[in-house]
């Protein structure tokens, strides 16, 4: 047994014994980083546990954060285990029950989790099947599949799990099964009882009821509230202050400071709000050309001229062959805004901070986190202890779209409850939550293409400038940008590379690290990446007076994306309507096409009609996958036509959602969704179809207006 | 002071008296199914009924919610028996993430309180001043209008 394995099967009670600890030191100069590592059969062991009532007690190794997975990956464990969606009972990620898991970004929990977690299904399967063929010392081929939850002897006597557990056992330990372990849930799709089919979505009952706890829902006994002083525009610190007036509030209880952080703890949310009101604090100010420099929009042609994009990538051919061909040529530029993860739960953290008798400290941390590992090394580091004196649990997120990788509130609780020995609650405010999060980053990007004279395309030059996703100041403090910078920024360069062969094409692109905090959003560099892609071959297929499908279908060699966009032009058929239509493979690996309708109403463009053929390869959770190809088609009617995240000051000026525009329902038609059959490996829908969504709909303006735009979001009265 | 939540009288303390009611539920009472999400009445997640009708809670002083019959989330089932608002989103599976899901189905319930037969356009219509990040328009708008259904099935 390996020491990770050990540790958990110790911390969840299997094992008596002292708890084993792997020391590591504090005071790193690395910063608390996310956790990129994939999770290995030997972690999955401890997910899946059997209970004396037979139930299934299962980890969930993923963030939950309204994709579904908790119930894709729950129809996977029930499949194996032969028992009824109920009987799972699926908790929520907690570092002290759990090895590490990758953070949940990128909708790539399919493509590494499912297996995992089949297997550690399984594996309890065959353990159970082990003990019974012991129990009744019959061969283990004589253990025959009986009916849901349990096992048939020869005899014809049906046996439940359960009745294998030994006395006094809380719950069965897997013991790990060779490579040939049958996964059933891997069986042909009409020979699956649960997997690949509609579920009632797990814990959806609690969501009705208002029962489900969200980070922000947690209470603990004498909990206080913590505040934190704020500064009024980015990057300015606090300089000096005097909490004299704060203590004098009724209600105060502390004031904090950590390095240049400021922070109130309260005995009721109005304490701490009041004795925050109270706080003098004497702020540095931007100096005018900084302030300036914070609101810089980022400029294609500036970085162009200056020959300043200095990463490149997948090019072949060479640009000037391709274009000698051309017999028309464009430059086109696109351009999209900063925008907002705008998740209806702003961020919340409880923390509680205890010290034994024996002077041993140690912190416990509810969060809702897409990492609640980074979010345990983050606190250790501002709490300066170990990682293995913090526990994590995490609850559902109220939605994350890439903004909860890191949940600050934690961090802010945990260190208010160290200084204060009391457990604290930090809630952020919707204008804190626009504010001090980090951001999507602007992107402009320039695209030189040319069409021969039978309207192929020649070449294909795309330029980009945007600011770091994954490599941004969000993760990397200032003493490693130097390094960070030389970095091609994986994430910036996202969905650059089209899906359409074009021999002679050449990528170059720039991360410019800007003022506002930037960092992942939903898709990373794939939605303003691919909204320029989709609308520059939209305006070429125009230029060659082709179908805007056929001029697609003619430079794929992707035959996966080809049937989806044969299956679209079937789907929208000779409706007379103009249509738009937009197409990508999502990293490479997930494809889609959709048409968008568009009329004119008064000075507002409404999206009338949005048809997505979507391929996705096999499909565990259909319902759940639908749901999130719902909701991408939503978020490409708002990144085409609604959203725009502003700077004013140095400060946000989009600070609630007066400022900030989400669709709303009235905003959204009835939305048609053609899931592809596939038999290749399962591929994200989490954020694949939302960019192609949002070219589609401004390609649809070109179609019902004869206008092109090339700014978002796009306003019909401009 | 007391606030009638639920069916049940609860005694507010004096410096809880002025804040918004939502406070006063979550933070005070520990009835968290009623969701803050903007604080400033343009999101929806904070909706309450006052006397049957869709309130936002958080802008509301909870001292002019006395002698209101208040109902939150936790309150909208009859006993174990689910109203048909929430029979209606399990059915159609619509949440998502879940957060503003609470604030939907009472602007749902009251929807219904007010217009048992709404049309398609009154749902939009009335759905509207809701926001949903995740996108579960489409969902709320059939699970309307399928709890309309159920309400009359029911009765």
């Amino acid at each position: 047994m390996n020491g990770s394995r050990r540790r958990f099967l110790v911390r969840s009670g299997w094992v008596a014994g002292g708890l084993t600890t792997i020391g590591v030191s504090g005071c790193s100069l690395l910063p608390a980083l996310p956790t990129f590592g994939e999770s290995t059969a030997a972690d999955a062991w401890t997910w899946v546990q059997l209970r004396p009532d037979g139930s299934v007690r299962f980890l969930l190794p993923r963030a939950e954060l309204g994709q579904g997975i908790s119930t894709g990956l729950s129809q996977v464990v029930a499949e194996e285990l032969r028992l009824p969606l109920a009987a799972i009972d699926c908790h929520y990620q907690d570092t002290g029950l759990m090895a590490p898991c990758q953070m949940t970004v990128g909708s790539q929990s399919m493509e590494n989790y499912l297996t995992l977690t089949a297997r550690s299904a399984a594996c309890l399967r065959e353990t159970l099947r082990q003990r019974a063929a012991q129990r009744f010392d019959i061969d283990l081929r004589q253990v025959g599949t009986g009916p849901e939850g349990g096992f048939v002897l020869p005899s014809g006597l049906p046996i439940r799990y359960q009745q294998l557990l030994w006395a006094g056992e809380s719950s069965v330990a897997t013991v790990p099964q060779d490579d040939a372990l049958e996964l059933l849930s891997e069986r042909r799709a009409d020979e699956l009882s649960i997997v690949g089919r509609p579920a009632e979505p797990v814990h959806v009952r609690r969501i009705v009821t208002g029962t489900e706890t969200f980070s922000r829902d947690v209470r603990l006994p004498h909990l206080h509230y913590g505040a934190i002083a704020r500064p009024p525009q980015l990057g300015v610190k606090a300089t000096g202050w005097d909490r004299t007036a704060a203590l004098a509030i009724d209600g105060v209880r502390a004031v904090v400071a950590l390095d240049d952080q400021l922070g109130v703890v309260g005995t009721t949310p109005m304490a701490a709000r009041r004795g925050l009101g109270a706080l003098k604090v004497t702020w540095a100010t931007l100096a005018p050309e900084a302030l300036a420099n914070v609101q810089q929009p980022l400029d294609i042609d500036h970085f162009i001229d200056r020959d300043a994009l200095d990463h490149s990538g997948d090019s072949t051919g060479t640009l000037a062959t391709g274009a000698k061909n051309a017999a028309q040529t464009f430059s086109l530029r696109y351009d999209s805004p900063m925008v907002a993860h705008a998740a209806l739960e702003p961020r919340a953290g409880v923390a509680r901070w205890t010290t034994d008798d024996a002077g041993r400290s140690s912190c416990e941390l509810w969060t809702g986190s897409q990492d609640p590992w980074m979010v345990r090394a983050a606190a250790a580091k501002a709490l300066g202890i170990s990682p293995n004196q913090v526990v994590v649990h995490n609850q559902r997120v109220g939605g994350a779209f890439g903004g909860r990788v890191l949940c600050q509130a934690t961090i802010e609780a945990a260190w208010l409850s160290k200084a204060t020995g009391v457990p604290v609650k930090v809630q952020w405010s919707r204008e804190e939550e626009f504010r001090y999060n980090y951001v999507g980053p602007q992107f402009s990007t320039r695209i030189d293409a040319g069409l021969d004279e039978s309207g192929r395309l020649t070449h294909w030059h795309h330029q980009a400038v945007g600011a770091p996703v994954l490599t941004s100041s969000t993760f990397i403090p200032p003493y490693l940008h130097w390094l960070a910078n030389r970095v091609p920024d994986p994430g910036t360069k996202r969905g650059m590379r089209s899906p359409y062969s074009i021999k002679h094409q050449r990528l170059d692109f720039a991360d410019e690290r800007v003022p506002m905090p930037t960092g992942p959003w939903r898709g990373l560099g794939a939605a303003p990446n691919t909204f320029a892609v989709e609308c520059a071959i939209d305006e070429l297929a125009s230029a060659a007076r082709q179908d805007p499908i056929e001029f697609r279908l003619h430079h794929l060699d992707q035959p996966r994306l080809a049937t989806c966009l044969q299956r679209l032009k079937q789907r929208i058929g000779s409706c007379g309507q103009p249509v738009g239509i937009a197409a990508t493979s999502y990293k490479g690996v997930t494809h889609l096409a959709i048409a968008a309708e568009v009329a004119v109403v008064g000075d507002r463009f409404q999206v009338t009609r949005l048809v997505c053929v979507h391929d996705c390869g096999r499909v565990i959770a259909p319902d759940r996958v639908r749901a999130q190809i719902e909701g991408n088609l939503i978020w490409g009617i708002g990144m085409a036509l609604l959203e725009r995240f502003k700077l004013e000051n140095g400060i946000a000026a989009t600070d609630n959602f007066d400022g900030y525009a989400l669709a709303r329902n009235a905003d959204v038609p009835d939305l048609e969704i053609e899931l592809v059959r596939s038999d290749a490996a399962p591929s994200g829908a989490a954020e694949a179809a939302f960019a192609p969504a949002a070219a589609a709909i401004v390609n649809a303006v070109h179609a019902a207006t004869g206008r092109r735009y090339r700014r978002l979001p796009l306003k019909a009265t401009v | 002071m007391h606030l009638t939540i639920n069916g049940a009288a609860y005694d507010i303390p004096v410096e809880w008296q002025g804040e918004p009611l939502l406070t006063v539920l979550r933070d005070l009472l520990g009835m968290t199914g009623t969701k803050f999400g903007c604080g400033k009445g343009f999101c929806g997640a904070c909706t309450v009924h006052l006397d049957g009708t869709a309130t936002r809670s958080c802008l509301l002083p909870a001292r002019t919610a006395v002698g209101a019959r208040i109902t939150t989330i936790e309150g909208l089932a009859d006993g174990d028996r689910l109203h048909p608002v929430q029979q209606a989103w399990i059915e159609h599976a619509v949440p998502q993430c879940g957060y503003c899901q609470p604030g939907q189905m009472m602007t749902a319930a009251s929807l219904l309180n007010a217009n048992a037969q709404p049309s398609a356009s009154d749902v939009t219509a009335s759905m509207s001043g809701n926001l949903c990040r995740c996108g579960t328009y489409p969902r709320i708008r059939k699970a309307v209008l399928r709890a309309a259904e159920l309400a009359r099935e029911a009765s």
